[in-house]
């Protein structure tokens, strides 16, 4: 959107100076071998390039936030491991990502990080509480999906993550996926207990 | 009166589940018992009747909009224990009019903390002194605020707006 718009309010020439800058130049430089003949000022094709190279740069530029955004994530997942009072810190970067982008994008992270930290019992809670706050409606597909992969996570605590989620989902069609967790803990079977009753009178 | 404070519904089983306060995890302590200034916060209300409000203003005062679960003391259980009770630190609540609800219990001590949990071991089992309310029952109440023209825009913890919004808007 930024790359259309500034292309759009541009001239073809200014806009030649600012894809040359480091950040875009390898996108100018692929795009342009799509486009052998192509000058950014004139020629048949510069309605087509601009197309490919507006593409091209918006994937990278979701590939570099995403990967800047899922790096300050994990920073604020460590502190949260070595202190669960910084869960805050998680809160409030997990918060602003899905108001300035979006809560798929979010999801997008979030599944990358249960992907890669899955072993982590603390990341895991920690993406359960945040799930805990959106509705079901906004995470699907991709919140059912992680919540599936964690239910039979071997920490007890994540598993009380994901019944927590599910509860706050109201959602009845996860409770056979509840009436067939097997947990040891009575505090454990009495919070999922009432889950399920919860469930069943919703 | 009645004192209110909102707690981690699974922390209050294992608390439950222990015999005696001292197998209790540390790590429920840190959780729940963390103290500022050695104050604990609770919002009270005049009785039973008139919990909603008070629950208004805790939920609030959150930085979300979930299942929440809520235990009380009653003065009984405030003179059987000995606790302190300060009311002059008004409370952060969107609540608009309702900040005067806050109060902390004050002077805790490593013995007081004790006694803090004892109190919410011995808190009875069958929901007399607690209660929990669903995150689509949260919403209802918080939308009632809204309806009455009563929450305070810029007492809203930043990461509960887009929540409120959503509520707003449904």
């Amino acid at each position: 959107m930024l790359i259309k718009d500034d292309f759009e309010e541009q001239s073809i020439e200014r806009a030649e100076t600012w894809v040359n800058s480091s950040l875009f130049s390898n996108i100018l430089f692929e795009t342009k071998h799509i486009f052998p003949e192509t000058k950014l000022s004139s020629g048949p094709n510069i309605t087509a390039f601009v197309d490919v190279f507006q593409k091209k740069a918006n994937e990278k530029l979701y590939q570099i936030t995403e990967k800047k955004e899922k790096n300050k994530l994990i920073n604020d997942l460590k502190l949260f491991e070595q202190d669960d009072g910084c869960y805050d810190l998680f809160e409030t970067d997990t918060c602003r990502i899905a108001s300035e982008y979006s809560i798929n994008f979010l999801g997008q992270i979030l599944q990358d990080i249960m992907l890669k930290y899955c072993e982590n019992s603390n990341f895991m809670i920690a993406l359960c509480r945040c799930l805990c706050r959106y509705d079901l409606n906004e995470v699907k597909p991709w919140g059912p999906v992680m919540i599936m992969a964690l239910i039979n996570h071997k920490n007890i605590f994540v598993k009380e993550g994901v019944v927590s989620v599910i509860e706050n989902w109201a959602d009845k069609e996860m409770l056979p996926m509840l009436r067939s967790l097997d947990v040891r803990e009575n505090w454990m079977k009495r919070y999922l207990n009432e889950v399920i009753d919860f469930l069943q009178s919703a | 009166m009645i004192y209110v404070r909102k707690i981690k519904e699974t922390r209050l089983y294992r608390i439950w589940e222990c015999s005696t306060i001292d197998d209790v995890d540390g790590d429920i302590l840190k959780q729940e018992l963390t103290t500022t200034s050695n104050k604990l916060s609770f919002w009270k209300c005049e009785d039973i009747n008139c919990l909603n409000d008070t629950l208004k203003a805790i939920l609030l005062s959150a930085t979300s909009v979930e299942t929440s679960f809520f235990i009380w003391f009653d003065d009984s259980d405030v003179a059987q224990y000995g606790f302190s009770l300060d009311p002059n630190e008004l409370g952060k609540t969107a609540y608009a009019g309702f900040e005067n609800l806050h109060v902390n219990f004050t002077g805790f001590t490593y013995k007081k903390i004790g006694d803090m949990l004892k109190a919410l071991k011995e808190l009875p089992q069958d929901k007399t002194k607690s209660k929990k309310i669903s995150k689509e029952d949260a919403k209802k109440m918080i939308k009632d605020v809204i309806d009455s023209g009563k929450l305070n825009e810029a007492a809203l913890h930043p990461n509960i707006k887009d929540d409120i919004d959503k509520i707003r808007n449904e």
